[in-house]
Protein backbone atom coordinates (compact mmCIF):
# COMPACT_ATOMS: atom_id res chain seq x y z
CA UNK A 1 0.00 0.00 0.00
CA UNK A 2 1.49 2.85 -0.85
CA UNK A 3 1.77 6.51 1.36
CA UNK A 4 -1.06 7.93 -0.68
CA UNK A 5 -3.40 5.38 -0.13
CA UNK A 6 -2.68 4.70 3.40
CA UNK A 7 -3.28 9.28 3.66
CA UNK A 8 -6.42 8.25 1.95
CA UNK A 9 -7.88 5.27 4.24
CA UNK A 10 -6.78 7.10 7.47
CA UNK A 11 -8.78 10.49 6.03
CA UNK A 12 -11.88 7.80 5.46
CA UNK A 13 -11.69 6.54 8.94
CA UNK A 14 -12.11 9.83 10.51
CA UNK A 15 -14.58 10.80 8.59
CA UNK A 16 -16.25 7.61 9.20
CA UNK A 17 -15.89 8.56 12.93
CA UNK A 18 -16.77 11.62 12.30
CA UNK A 19 -19.99 11.35 10.48
CA UNK A 20 -20.48 8.55 13.41
CA UNK A 21 -20.23 10.98 16.04
CA UNK A 22 -22.04 13.92 14.59
CA UNK A 23 -24.75 11.39 12.63
CA UNK A 24 -27.67 13.32 15.18
CA UNK A 25 -27.33 16.63 13.68
CA UNK A 26 -26.62 15.49 10.26
CA UNK A 27 -29.09 16.48 7.55
CA UNK A 28 -29.07 13.52 4.98
CA UNK A 29 -30.22 14.02 1.18
CA UNK A 30 -31.01 11.26 -1.98
CA UNK A 31 -29.81 12.50 -4.68
CA UNK A 32 -32.53 11.47 -7.52
CA UNK A 33 -31.13 10.58 -10.33
CA UNK A 34 -32.61 10.25 -14.29
CA UNK A 35 -31.71 7.08 -15.01
CA UNK A 36 -30.47 3.49 -14.22
CA UNK A 37 -27.08 3.71 -12.36
CA UNK A 38 -25.22 2.21 -15.77
CA UNK A 39 -26.59 5.16 -18.23
CA UNK A 40 -23.73 6.89 -19.10
CA UNK A 41 -25.85 10.27 -19.48
CA UNK A 42 -27.06 10.24 -16.01
CA UNK A 43 -28.05 13.61 -14.38
CA UNK A 44 -29.20 14.38 -10.98
CA UNK A 45 -32.83 15.73 -11.03
CA UNK A 46 -33.81 16.57 -7.31
CA UNK A 47 -32.13 16.30 -3.92
CA UNK A 48 -34.60 14.82 -1.39
CA UNK A 49 -34.24 15.97 2.00
CA UNK A 50 -34.54 12.08 4.24
CA UNK A 51 -35.32 13.94 7.55
CA UNK A 52 -38.55 15.51 6.06
CA UNK A 53 -40.06 12.23 4.01
CA UNK A 54 -43.15 11.31 5.42
CA UNK A 55 -44.30 9.46 2.60
CA UNK A 56 -43.83 8.61 -1.30
CA UNK A 57 -45.63 6.80 -3.99
CA UNK A 58 -45.34 6.54 -7.45
CA UNK A 59 -48.78 7.61 -9.11
CA UNK A 60 -48.87 5.71 -12.55
CA UNK A 61 -52.51 6.17 -13.59
CA UNK A 62 -52.56 9.75 -14.62
CA UNK A 63 -50.80 11.70 -16.96
CA UNK A 64 -47.99 12.79 -16.51
CA UNK A 65 -46.66 9.17 -14.74
CA UNK A 66 -45.39 11.24 -11.03
CA UNK A 67 -43.33 9.67 -8.46
CA UNK A 68 -44.14 12.12 -5.40
CA UNK A 69 -42.38 12.47 -2.09
CA UNK A 70 -44.37 14.04 0.69
CA UNK A 71 -42.48 16.19 3.23
CA UNK A 72 -43.42 17.49 6.01
CA UNK A 73 -40.11 19.10 7.94
CA UNK A 74 -40.40 22.04 9.94
CA UNK A 75 -39.48 24.57 7.51
CA UNK A 76 -42.03 26.89 6.14
CA UNK A 77 -40.89 26.58 2.49
CA UNK A 78 -41.50 23.26 2.73
CA UNK A 79 -43.81 21.26 -0.25
CA UNK A 80 -43.97 18.21 -1.48
CA UNK A 81 -41.61 17.01 -4.53
CA UNK A 82 -43.56 15.67 -8.05
CA UNK A 83 -41.01 13.80 -10.15
CA UNK A 84 -42.92 13.51 -14.21
CA UNK A 85 -41.49 9.58 -14.64
CA UNK A 86 -41.83 7.74 -18.33
CA UNK A 87 -42.20 3.87 -17.77
CA UNK A 88 -41.10 1.87 -21.03
CA UNK A 89 -43.71 -0.51 -21.24
CA UNK A 90 -41.27 -2.64 -23.87
CA UNK A 91 -39.47 -3.72 -20.61
CA UNK A 92 -42.13 -2.55 -17.82
CA UNK A 93 -45.67 -2.29 -17.03
CA UNK A 94 -46.95 0.50 -15.00
CA UNK A 95 -47.95 -1.27 -12.34
CA UNK A 96 -44.76 -3.55 -11.99
CA UNK A 97 -42.94 0.16 -12.28
CA UNK A 98 -44.79 1.44 -9.77
CA UNK A 99 -44.02 -1.74 -6.93
CA UNK A 100 -40.28 -1.70 -8.39
CA UNK A 101 -39.74 1.86 -8.01
CA UNK A 102 -41.33 1.99 -4.73
CA UNK A 103 -39.26 -0.52 -3.46
CA UNK A 104 -36.10 0.73 -4.93
CA UNK A 105 -36.75 4.61 -3.21
CA UNK A 106 -37.62 2.48 0.14
CA UNK A 107 -34.19 0.67 -0.24
CA UNK A 108 -32.21 4.07 -0.96
CA UNK A 109 -34.67 5.76 1.95
CA UNK A 110 -33.51 3.54 4.51
CA UNK A 111 -29.61 3.03 3.56
CA UNK A 112 -29.79 6.74 3.96
CA UNK A 113 -31.08 6.57 7.57
CA UNK A 114 -29.30 3.90 8.49
CA UNK A 115 -25.90 4.97 6.77
CA UNK A 116 -23.24 7.51 7.42
CA UNK A 117 -23.14 9.52 4.02
CA UNK A 118 -24.30 12.80 4.12
CA UNK A 119 -25.91 11.37 0.52
CA UNK A 120 -27.32 8.55 -1.01
CA UNK A 121 -27.57 7.89 -4.82
CA UNK A 122 -31.29 7.01 -5.84
CA UNK A 123 -31.18 5.47 -9.40
CA UNK A 124 -35.30 4.23 -10.84
CA UNK A 125 -35.16 0.78 -11.71
CA UNK A 126 -34.62 -0.42 -14.94
CA UNK A 127 -37.39 0.79 -17.84
CA UNK A 128 -38.16 4.19 -16.18
CA UNK A 129 -36.73 7.69 -16.12
CA UNK A 130 -37.21 10.65 -14.46
CA UNK A 131 -37.66 13.73 -16.52
CA UNK A 132 -37.98 16.55 -14.61
CA UNK A 133 -38.97 17.72 -10.82
CA UNK A 134 -42.56 18.96 -12.17
CA UNK B 1 -31.81 11.95 12.27
CA UNK B 2 -35.36 11.74 13.52
CA UNK B 3 -36.50 8.18 14.19
CA UNK B 4 -38.33 5.99 12.02
CA UNK B 5 -40.24 2.86 12.18
CA UNK B 6 -41.26 0.85 9.13
CA UNK B 7 -44.77 -0.60 7.84
CA UNK B 8 -44.73 -3.35 5.38
CA UNK B 9 -47.59 -1.93 2.49
CA UNK B 10 -50.06 -4.70 0.40
CA UNK B 11 -47.24 -4.59 -2.21
CA UNK B 12 -44.71 -5.18 -0.40
CA UNK B 13 -43.09 -1.89 -0.19
CA UNK B 14 -41.41 -1.00 3.26
CA UNK B 15 -42.82 2.26 3.95
CA UNK B 16 -40.60 4.47 6.30
CA UNK B 17 -43.37 6.07 9.17
CA UNK B 18 -41.75 8.56 12.13
CA UNK B 19 -41.80 7.80 15.20
CA UNK B 20 -40.98 11.07 16.48
CA UNK B 21 -43.07 14.15 17.02
CA UNK B 22 -46.23 12.19 17.32
CA UNK B 23 -49.37 14.31 19.12
CA UNK B 24 -52.25 11.83 18.70
CA UNK B 25 -53.19 8.38 17.79
CA UNK B 26 -56.37 6.91 16.75
CA UNK B 27 -56.96 3.69 15.97
CA UNK B 28 -60.15 1.68 14.90
CA UNK B 29 -60.47 -2.26 13.77
CA UNK B 30 -59.03 -1.49 9.92
CA UNK B 31 -57.39 1.86 10.66
CA UNK B 32 -54.21 3.65 12.61
CA UNK B 33 -54.05 7.05 12.07
CA UNK B 34 -51.02 8.95 13.40
CA UNK B 35 -51.07 12.89 13.83
CA UNK B 36 -48.31 14.83 13.91
CA UNK B 37 -47.42 17.70 16.48
CA UNK B 38 -47.63 20.72 13.46
CA UNK B 39 -45.37 22.60 15.41
CA UNK B 40 -42.79 19.78 13.68
CA UNK B 41 -44.33 19.15 10.57
CA UNK B 42 -46.50 21.80 9.05
CA UNK B 43 -46.88 19.82 5.81
CA UNK B 44 -49.04 16.55 5.12
CA UNK B 45 -48.91 16.04 9.11
CA UNK B 46 -50.90 12.75 9.13
CA UNK B 47 -50.25 9.15 8.30
CA UNK B 48 -53.17 6.89 7.46
CA UNK B 49 -52.62 2.90 7.71
CA UNK B 50 -55.36 0.87 6.62
CA UNK B 51 -55.90 -2.87 8.15
CA UNK B 52 -57.55 -6.10 6.94
CA UNK B 53 -58.68 -7.18 10.17
CA UNK B 54 -59.30 -10.93 10.44
CA UNK B 55 -61.61 -11.32 13.74
CA UNK B 56 -62.27 -7.80 15.00
CA UNK B 57 -63.41 -9.16 17.87
CA UNK B 58 -60.00 -10.51 18.96
CA UNK B 59 -58.29 -7.50 17.44
CA UNK B 60 -60.15 -3.91 18.49
CA UNK B 61 -58.99 -1.27 18.32
CA UNK B 62 -57.57 -1.05 21.90
CA UNK B 63 -55.41 -3.91 21.08
CA UNK B 64 -54.29 -2.34 17.91
CA UNK B 65 -53.51 0.91 19.68
CA UNK B 66 -51.27 -1.11 22.39
CA UNK B 67 -49.53 -2.85 19.58
CA UNK B 68 -48.76 0.49 18.10
CA UNK B 69 -48.02 2.13 21.20
CA UNK B 70 -45.43 -1.11 21.81
CA UNK B 71 -44.03 -0.57 18.19
CA UNK B 72 -43.04 3.33 19.11
CA UNK B 73 -41.45 2.65 22.58
CA UNK B 74 -39.43 -0.34 21.01
CA UNK B 75 -38.49 1.77 18.10
CA UNK B 76 -37.24 4.56 20.14
CA UNK B 77 -34.77 2.99 21.93
CA UNK B 78 -34.11 0.53 19.32
CA UNK B 79 -30.74 1.68 16.70
CA UNK B 80 -32.90 -0.09 13.64
CA UNK B 81 -36.08 0.57 12.54
CA UNK B 82 -38.57 -1.84 13.87
CA UNK B 83 -41.23 -3.36 11.37
CA UNK B 84 -44.96 -2.76 12.39
CA UNK B 85 -45.78 -5.72 10.95
CA UNK B 86 -44.12 -8.14 13.21
CA UNK B 87 -46.05 -6.34 16.17
CA UNK B 88 -50.09 -6.51 14.57
CA UNK B 89 -49.95 -11.04 14.11
CA UNK B 90 -52.62 -11.43 11.36
CA UNK B 91 -53.48 -7.72 11.19
CA UNK B 92 -51.98 -7.01 7.71
CA UNK B 93 -51.26 -3.44 6.77
CA UNK B 94 -52.92 -2.74 3.08
CA UNK B 95 -52.51 0.96 2.68
CA UNK B 96 -49.70 3.44 4.28
CA UNK B 97 -49.29 6.90 3.88
CA UNK B 98 -50.67 10.76 3.98
CA UNK B 99 -53.82 11.70 2.09
CA UNK B 100 -52.49 12.62 -0.77
CA UNK B 101 -54.23 12.79 -4.84
CA UNK B 102 -57.36 10.98 -4.30
CA UNK B 103 -59.82 10.06 -7.15
CA UNK B 104 -63.46 9.18 -6.23
CA UNK B 105 -65.69 6.37 -7.51
CA UNK B 106 -68.54 4.54 -5.67
CA UNK B 107 -68.63 0.65 -5.53
CA UNK B 108 -71.35 -2.05 -4.64
CA UNK B 109 -70.89 -5.62 -4.44
CA UNK B 110 -72.30 -7.29 -7.75
CA UNK B 111 -71.74 -11.10 -8.19
CA UNK B 112 -70.85 -11.42 -11.59
CA UNK B 113 -69.90 -8.97 -14.76
CA UNK B 114 -73.68 -8.71 -16.28
CA UNK B 115 -75.02 -7.76 -12.86
CA UNK B 116 -72.33 -5.14 -11.95
CA UNK B 117 -72.92 -3.86 -15.17
CA UNK B 118 -76.34 -2.41 -14.61
CA UNK B 119 -75.45 -1.55 -11.17
CA UNK B 120 -76.03 1.42 -9.35
CA UNK B 121 -72.65 2.31 -6.73
CA UNK B 122 -73.15 3.95 -3.85
CA UNK B 123 -70.26 3.13 -1.58
CA UNK B 124 -67.62 5.74 -1.92
CA UNK B 125 -63.93 4.82 -2.19
CA UNK B 126 -61.05 6.32 -3.14
CA UNK B 127 -58.98 4.60 -5.81
CA UNK B 128 -55.14 4.73 -7.16
CA UNK B 129 -56.29 5.86 -10.53
CA UNK B 130 -57.15 9.44 -11.95
CA UNK B 131 -60.44 8.84 -13.98
CA UNK B 132 -58.45 6.62 -16.26
CA UNK B 133 -59.26 2.72 -16.14
CA UNK B 134 -57.80 1.49 -12.83
CA UNK B 135 -55.09 -0.48 -13.50
CA UNK B 136 -54.88 -4.12 -11.99
CA UNK B 137 -52.48 -4.29 -8.81
CA UNK B 138 -53.84 -0.36 -7.45
CA UNK B 139 -55.27 0.14 -4.29
CA UNK B 140 -59.08 1.00 -3.41
CA UNK B 141 -60.03 1.54 0.03
CA UNK B 142 -63.51 3.18 1.36
CA UNK B 143 -63.38 6.95 2.63
CA UNK B 144 -65.50 8.86 4.48
CA UNK B 145 -66.87 12.24 2.43
CA UNK B 146 -63.89 14.19 0.34
CA UNK B 147 -64.98 15.72 -3.20
CA UNK B 148 -61.57 15.07 -4.51
CA UNK B 149 -58.12 16.06 -4.72
CA UNK B 150 -59.23 19.34 -3.50
CA UNK B 151 -61.15 17.87 -0.62
CA UNK B 152 -59.86 14.37 0.09
CA UNK B 153 -61.78 11.69 2.00
CA UNK B 154 -60.65 10.25 4.72
CA UNK B 155 -59.70 6.87 4.56
CA UNK B 156 -61.89 4.59 6.65
CA UNK B 157 -60.99 0.82 6.13
CA UNK B 158 -59.59 -1.57 3.09
CA UNK B 159 -62.38 -2.72 0.68
CA UNK B 160 -63.00 -6.60 1.50
CA UNK B 161 -62.22 -9.40 -1.07
CA UNK B 162 -64.72 -9.70 -3.48
CA UNK B 163 -66.67 -8.66 -6.77
CA UNK B 164 -67.97 -5.25 -7.43
CA UNK B 165 -69.59 -3.23 -9.47
CA UNK B 166 -66.97 0.07 -9.44
CA UNK B 167 -68.40 3.59 -11.27
CA UNK B 168 -65.23 6.05 -11.97
CA UNK B 169 -66.25 8.93 -13.70
CA UNK B 170 -69.12 7.93 -16.25
CA UNK B 171 -67.26 4.52 -16.82
CA UNK B 172 -68.73 1.52 -14.69
CA UNK B 173 -66.20 -1.47 -14.22
CA UNK B 174 -66.38 -4.90 -13.08
CA UNK B 175 -63.60 -5.27 -10.65
CA UNK B 176 -62.08 -7.97 -8.27
CA UNK B 177 -60.62 -6.72 -5.39
CA UNK B 178 -58.16 -9.16 -3.61
CA UNK B 179 -57.29 -10.36 -0.04
CA UNK B 180 -54.98 -6.89 0.76
CA UNK B 181 -57.71 -4.74 -0.93
CA UNK B 182 -56.10 -4.11 -4.12
CA UNK B 183 -57.95 -4.57 -7.53
CA UNK B 184 -56.96 -8.15 -9.17
CA UNK B 185 -59.50 -7.75 -12.27
CA UNK B 186 -61.10 -5.33 -14.05
CA UNK B 187 -63.57 -5.57 -17.04
CA UNK B 188 -64.98 -2.08 -18.48
CA UNK B 189 -68.89 -2.11 -18.54
CA UNK B 190 -70.50 -1.18 -22.35
CA UNK B 191 -72.12 2.25 -22.08
CA UNK B 192 -75.71 1.89 -21.38
CA UNK B 193 -77.44 3.70 -24.35
CA UNK B 194 -81.39 4.28 -23.58
CA UNK B 195 -81.42 6.96 -26.56
CA UNK B 196 -79.49 7.21 -29.63
CA UNK B 197 -79.65 10.55 -32.20
CA UNK B 198 -78.35 10.10 -35.56
CA UNK B 199 -78.36 13.44 -37.32
CA UNK B 200 -77.71 11.93 -40.62
CA UNK B 201 -80.94 10.34 -40.69
CA UNK B 202 -82.68 13.75 -40.56
CA UNK B 203 -81.37 14.55 -44.10
CA UNK B 204 -82.01 17.84 -45.90
CA UNK B 205 -85.40 17.81 -43.53
CA UNK B 206 -87.94 19.19 -42.97
CA UNK B 207 -87.67 17.92 -39.33
CA UNK B 208 -91.01 17.58 -37.64
CA UNK B 209 -91.89 16.19 -34.39
CA UNK B 210 -91.79 12.81 -35.88
CA UNK B 211 -88.17 12.54 -36.33
CA UNK B 212 -86.90 10.75 -32.97
CA UNK B 213 -83.37 11.83 -34.25
CA UNK B 214 -84.40 15.44 -34.10
CA UNK B 215 -82.30 17.03 -30.62
CA UNK B 216 -81.17 20.20 -30.80
CA UNK B 217 -78.89 22.39 -29.10
CA UNK B 218 -79.41 25.78 -28.70
CA UNK B 219 -76.44 28.29 -29.51
CA UNK B 220 -74.87 31.62 -28.25
CA UNK B 221 -74.24 32.54 -31.86
CA UNK B 222 -72.78 36.27 -30.97
CA UNK B 223 -69.62 34.91 -30.07
CA UNK B 224 -68.78 33.50 -33.60
CA UNK B 225 -67.99 36.12 -36.34
CA UNK B 226 -70.44 35.94 -39.50
CA UNK B 227 -72.15 32.51 -37.79
CA UNK B 228 -75.19 33.37 -39.31
CA UNK B 229 -74.43 34.57 -42.56
CA UNK B 230 -72.15 31.38 -43.14
CA UNK B 231 -74.75 28.93 -42.45
CA UNK B 232 -76.79 30.44 -44.59
CA UNK B 233 -79.42 32.25 -42.86
CA UNK B 234 -81.66 35.38 -43.68
CA UNK B 235 -83.49 37.60 -41.60
CA UNK B 236 -82.88 37.64 -37.73
CA UNK B 237 -83.26 34.15 -36.55
CA UNK B 238 -82.80 32.84 -33.26
CA UNK B 239 -80.70 30.39 -31.76
CA UNK B 240 -81.35 30.64 -28.47
CA UNK B 241 -85.00 31.10 -27.60
CA UNK B 242 -86.07 30.88 -24.53
CA UNK B 243 -87.52 27.43 -23.20
CA UNK B 244 -91.06 29.30 -22.93
CA UNK B 245 -90.67 29.80 -26.99
CA UNK B 246 -88.65 26.67 -27.44
CA UNK B 247 -91.77 24.52 -26.82
CA UNK B 248 -94.58 26.25 -27.76
CA UNK B 249 -95.45 26.19 -31.47
CA UNK B 250 -97.15 29.22 -31.06
CA UNK B 251 -93.91 31.36 -31.34
CA UNK B 252 -92.05 31.10 -34.90
CA UNK B 253 -88.60 30.87 -32.47
CA UNK B 254 -89.94 27.29 -31.34
CA UNK B 255 -88.09 23.84 -32.28
CA UNK B 256 -89.73 23.71 -35.63
CA UNK B 257 -90.34 27.47 -36.33
CA UNK B 258 -89.58 29.28 -39.14
CA UNK B 259 -87.58 31.75 -36.94
CA UNK B 260 -85.30 29.20 -34.75
CA UNK B 261 -81.80 29.12 -35.46
CA UNK B 262 -80.86 25.94 -32.62
CA UNK B 263 -78.63 23.28 -33.77
CA UNK B 264 -79.20 21.05 -36.58
CA UNK B 265 -82.71 21.77 -36.79
CA UNK B 266 -83.03 25.06 -37.20
CA UNK B 267 -80.15 25.18 -39.80
CA UNK B 268 -81.53 21.91 -41.72
CA UNK B 269 -85.54 23.60 -41.44
CA UNK B 270 -84.53 27.50 -42.16
CA UNK B 271 -81.00 27.92 -43.95
CA UNK B 272 -81.39 24.51 -45.92
CA UNK B 273 -78.45 22.18 -44.47
CA UNK B 274 -78.45 18.72 -45.37
CA UNK B 275 -76.76 16.11 -42.79
CA UNK B 276 -77.03 13.18 -45.03
CA UNK B 277 -73.14 13.40 -45.47
CA UNK B 278 -72.41 14.33 -41.51
CA UNK B 279 -71.43 11.10 -39.50
CA UNK B 280 -72.52 12.61 -35.99
CA UNK B 281 -74.22 11.03 -33.32
CA UNK B 282 -75.82 11.79 -29.68
CA UNK B 283 -76.70 9.74 -27.45
CA UNK B 284 -78.03 9.73 -23.74
CA UNK B 285 -77.80 7.27 -20.79
CA UNK B 286 -80.37 7.66 -18.37
CA UNK B 287 -79.30 7.39 -14.45
CA UNK B 288 -81.77 4.58 -14.38
CA UNK B 289 -83.10 2.85 -17.25
CA UNK B 290 -86.81 2.22 -15.86
CA UNK B 291 -87.36 5.62 -15.32
CA UNK B 292 -88.34 8.08 -17.14
CA UNK B 293 -86.22 11.30 -15.85
CA UNK B 294 -83.77 12.72 -17.43
CA UNK B 295 -82.32 14.49 -14.51
CA UNK B 296 -78.31 13.18 -13.88
CA UNK B 297 -79.03 11.53 -17.55
CA UNK B 298 -75.53 11.71 -19.49
CA UNK B 299 -74.71 13.04 -22.94
CA UNK B 300 -72.15 11.42 -24.95
CA UNK B 301 -71.50 11.51 -28.97
CA UNK B 302 -69.97 9.76 -31.46
CA UNK B 303 -68.01 10.85 -35.09
CA UNK B 304 -68.51 7.00 -36.68
CA UNK B 305 -71.75 5.80 -36.27
CA UNK B 306 -72.91 5.40 -39.69
CA UNK B 307 -69.43 4.09 -40.45
CA UNK B 308 -70.44 1.28 -38.41
CA UNK B 309 -73.50 1.00 -40.21
CA UNK B 310 -75.85 2.44 -37.51
CA UNK B 311 -74.29 -0.42 -35.33
CA UNK B 312 -74.25 1.13 -31.49
CA UNK B 313 -72.82 -1.60 -29.87
CA UNK B 314 -69.77 -0.84 -33.07
CA UNK B 315 -69.69 2.35 -32.65
CA UNK B 316 -67.45 4.83 -30.16
CA UNK B 317 -69.77 7.35 -28.08
CA UNK B 318 -67.29 9.54 -25.61
CA UNK B 319 -68.83 11.83 -23.21
CA UNK B 320 -70.14 15.23 -24.55
CA UNK B 321 -67.73 16.98 -22.62
CA UNK B 322 -66.29 20.52 -23.51
CA UNK B 323 -63.35 22.54 -22.21
CA UNK B 324 -63.03 26.32 -22.75
CA UNK B 325 -60.51 26.45 -25.86
CA UNK B 326 -59.67 22.84 -26.36
CA UNK B 327 -58.66 21.24 -29.95
CA UNK B 328 -59.75 19.15 -30.89
CA UNK B 329 -63.20 19.61 -29.14
CA UNK B 330 -63.01 15.71 -29.17
CA UNK B 331 -60.19 13.60 -29.75
CA UNK B 332 -62.30 11.62 -31.91
CA UNK B 333 -63.56 14.42 -34.15
CA UNK B 334 -62.32 14.73 -37.83
CA UNK B 335 -62.37 18.48 -38.08
CA UNK B 336 -61.78 19.64 -34.86
CA UNK B 337 -65.06 20.60 -34.05
CA UNK B 338 -68.33 19.03 -34.60
CA UNK B 339 -69.16 17.86 -38.13
CA UNK B 340 -72.12 20.08 -39.29
CA UNK B 341 -71.96 22.58 -36.97
CA UNK B 342 -70.49 25.79 -38.92
CA UNK B 343 -67.09 24.57 -40.84
CA UNK B 344 -67.06 21.63 -38.60
CA UNK B 345 -64.16 23.09 -37.12
CA UNK B 346 -63.40 24.46 -33.33
CA UNK B 347 -63.44 27.98 -34.78
CA UNK B 348 -67.08 27.15 -36.47
CA UNK B 349 -66.73 29.76 -39.57
CA UNK B 350 -63.48 30.59 -41.69
CA UNK B 351 -63.71 33.93 -40.16
CA UNK B 352 -63.56 33.21 -36.52
CA UNK B 353 -60.38 33.49 -35.38
CA UNK B 354 -60.57 32.74 -31.51
CA UNK B 355 -61.69 29.33 -30.47
CA UNK B 356 -64.65 30.29 -28.76
CA UNK B 357 -66.59 26.85 -29.16
CA UNK B 358 -67.05 26.35 -25.59
CA UNK B 359 -69.16 29.81 -25.28
CA UNK B 360 -71.21 29.15 -28.56
CA UNK B 361 -73.36 26.23 -26.63
CA UNK B 362 -75.18 27.36 -24.62
CA UNK B 363 -76.10 24.09 -22.36
CA UNK B 364 -80.23 24.46 -23.42
CA UNK B 365 -81.02 21.09 -25.40
CA UNK B 366 -84.73 20.19 -26.57
CA UNK B 367 -84.96 16.42 -26.69
CA UNK B 368 -88.17 15.20 -28.73
CA UNK B 369 -90.78 12.58 -27.62
CA UNK B 370 -88.37 9.85 -27.91
CA UNK B 371 -90.37 6.67 -26.57
CA UNK B 372 -89.06 3.78 -24.76
CA UNK B 373 -85.50 3.79 -23.88
CA UNK B 374 -83.30 0.78 -25.85
CA UNK B 375 -82.31 -1.16 -22.51
CA UNK B 376 -85.25 0.12 -20.27
CA UNK B 377 -88.79 0.63 -19.24
CA UNK B 378 -88.34 4.32 -19.35
CA UNK B 379 -90.60 5.49 -21.54
CA UNK B 380 -90.95 9.57 -22.75
CA UNK B 381 -94.12 10.41 -24.43
CA UNK B 382 -93.64 13.94 -24.26
CA UNK B 383 -90.43 16.15 -25.54
CA UNK B 384 -88.22 17.53 -23.32
CA UNK B 385 -86.03 20.93 -22.92
CA UNK B 386 -82.72 20.18 -20.70
CA UNK B 387 -79.93 22.01 -19.37
CA UNK B 388 -76.77 20.21 -19.95
CA UNK B 389 -73.48 20.55 -18.12
CA UNK B 390 -71.27 20.62 -21.04
CA UNK B 391 -68.04 20.05 -18.62
CA UNK B 392 -69.14 17.02 -17.32
CA UNK B 393 -71.80 16.31 -20.03
CA UNK B 394 -74.66 15.44 -17.84
CA UNK B 395 -78.35 17.10 -16.83
CA UNK B 396 -77.97 19.61 -14.25
CA UNK B 397 -81.46 20.12 -14.29
CA UNK B 398 -85.36 19.20 -16.35
CA UNK B 399 -86.74 22.40 -17.57
CA UNK B 400 -89.73 21.17 -19.53
CA UNK B 401 -91.10 17.80 -19.31
CA UNK B 402 -94.03 18.54 -21.46
CA UNK B 403 -91.95 20.35 -24.56
CA UNK B 404 -94.06 19.73 -27.63
CA UNK B 405 -93.33 22.80 -30.53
Amino acid sequence: MSIFSLDKLVLSIIQRVTHKQTNKQMSKYIYINGAVESNPTNVNIGLVPIDEVVDFECEVTAAPLQFVVYLGGPYESTTNQQYNIQVDNNLISDVQAKIQFDRAFSRAYLAAVEGFEPVTEFYPPNGVTITALA
Amino acid sequence: MSKIGIIRDSISVNKPVKIEYINKIETTVNKIQIFYSTGNFNNAATVVILLVNPDVSSYTAAYIRERVLRWISDGLSSTSALVLNEYLGKIVPTQVGVIGTQTTGQIISAVDSATACVASPNITVAIDANNAAPLIGTGIYIIDGGTGSGFPGIPTEPVAAGNYALLLGLTQYFITVNSVSNISFVEVCPLALDYVFNLQNLGAGPVTNADLDGISFSLRSFFINNYFGYVGYTGNPNSEPPEFQGCDSAFNESVYGSNNAMWPIGDINNAGKDFSAFDVSFAISLSDSNVANFQDANFYISFDLNANAGVVADATFVPFQIGFGTSPIFAESPTTGIPGLGDGTVFVTPTQTQNRFRDLLSGEVFVPAVGQSLIGNANFTNGSWLNVNLFTGQVSFVNNTTCNP
